[in-house]
């Protein structure tokens, strides 16, 4: 793990990697030291969902990564996990891809056999997330009261309203349940809106 | 104000006509509301997917003390996309197989600088 992450590091212009499981869990890193370890952890849980999320007609992913101003953030997929990179924006390309090539064929291996450094006191920051996020129960009932005004496509459209505050159904906060009605309310035709909040109202549920 | 909006989507959709890089693009909000097309024979999931990206990308940028990302290279074994931003847009690039990122998005600077 370690040579591969060493390989990844030693690209021109990389700045840190981050190795992650399916889970989210972080099993390895190498970053400045202004990037703590609960940033990193925050970084699985921002992108964990990705795979979930991706429909499969997508097909697979070879990489995904955002420009930022001065610097790109890598996504690259594995089996069994994902891999982070943050760069300069004169990264070689060529080479990251040799590179990122050779550590797909030996990383998932190693993501079977690895374990997380995290020390004993330390809460996962996932398991966190999820025991805030809104129980499935209470989604099931709404998407089931929202039916009646948007009919089958209630389910979709709670998925879809999730994905767009950046969040999926299994994770989204309680704190942000106002925010996923208002966007599910916006579907709702117009003549009929007043009626719905109303009646959200009446389940103590303020939007 | 509706005019200038529609005004500037025609512009921007003559320039991204005038890349043959570009196989077929999608305008859309962050609502997903679909703006203008090249095609009718688009996937939502697609514009799902490419929305869920970007506010990740954005939550990410935030966190990590980045900023806002200026685009999202989505490369996937099958189709190369490009999703920029533009205004309130996004707009999302499906580009033709042999398209090289780094070639493409200078071309596409260019000419958002030529409309701005």
């Amino acid at each position: 793990m370690n040579q591969l992450m060493s390989n990844i590091k030693n690209i021109p212009g990389v700045v840190g990697v981050a190795i992650f499981k399916d889970n989210g869990e972080l099993v390895a890193y190498d970053f400045p030291e202004a990037y703590d370890k609960k940033l990193l952890n925050l970084m699985g849980l921002k992108f964990q969902p990705i795979k979930e999320i991706l429909p499969q007609e997508e097909g697979e992913i070879v990489y995904l990564c955002w420009e930022y101003e001065d610097l790109l953030a890598f996504y690259y997929p594995v089996g069994g996990g994902w891999v982070n990179i943050i760069s300069g924006e004169d990264i070689p390309m060529p080479v990251f891809s040799l590179t990122m090539t050779a550590v797909a064929n030996k990383l998932p291996k190693l993501l079977e056999e690895a374990e997380a450094p995290r020390a004993r006191d330390e809460e996962p920051l996932a398991a966190e997330t999820v025991e805030n996020a809104i129980p499935r129960e209470q989604l099931e009932e709404l998407e089931k009261f929202f039916a009646t005004y948007l009919g089958p496509a209630s389910a979709v459209i709670f998925k879809r309203a999730a994905n767009h505050l950046g969040y999926t159904l299994n994770n989204m906060p309680k704190a942000h349940l106002v925010d996923l009605l208002q966007c599910v309310l916006a579907r709702v035709p117009g003549d009929k809106k007043d009626e719905v909040t109303e009646k959200i109202k009446e389940m103590s549920l303020d939007i | 104000m509706g005019d200038s909006r529609n005004d500037s989507l025609a512009g921007l959709s003559n320039m991204l006509n005038s890349l043959k890089e570009i196989e077929s693009y999608i305008i859309t909000d962050m609502e997903g509301r679909i703006h203008m097309a090249s095609t009718e024979n688009y996937d939502e999931n697609t514009i799902n997917s490419s929305i869920y990206l970007w506010v990740t990308g954005s939550r990410f940028g935030g966190e990590f003390n980045m900023g806002e990302p200026a685009n999202l290279i989505y490369y996937l074994k099958t189709r190369k996309m490009l999703v920029q931003k533009y205004n309130d847009y996004l707009i999302i690039l499906n580009l033709i197989d042999i398209a090289k990122f780094p070639v493409f998005k200078r071309k596409l600077y260019d000419l958002f600088n030529r409309i701005i």
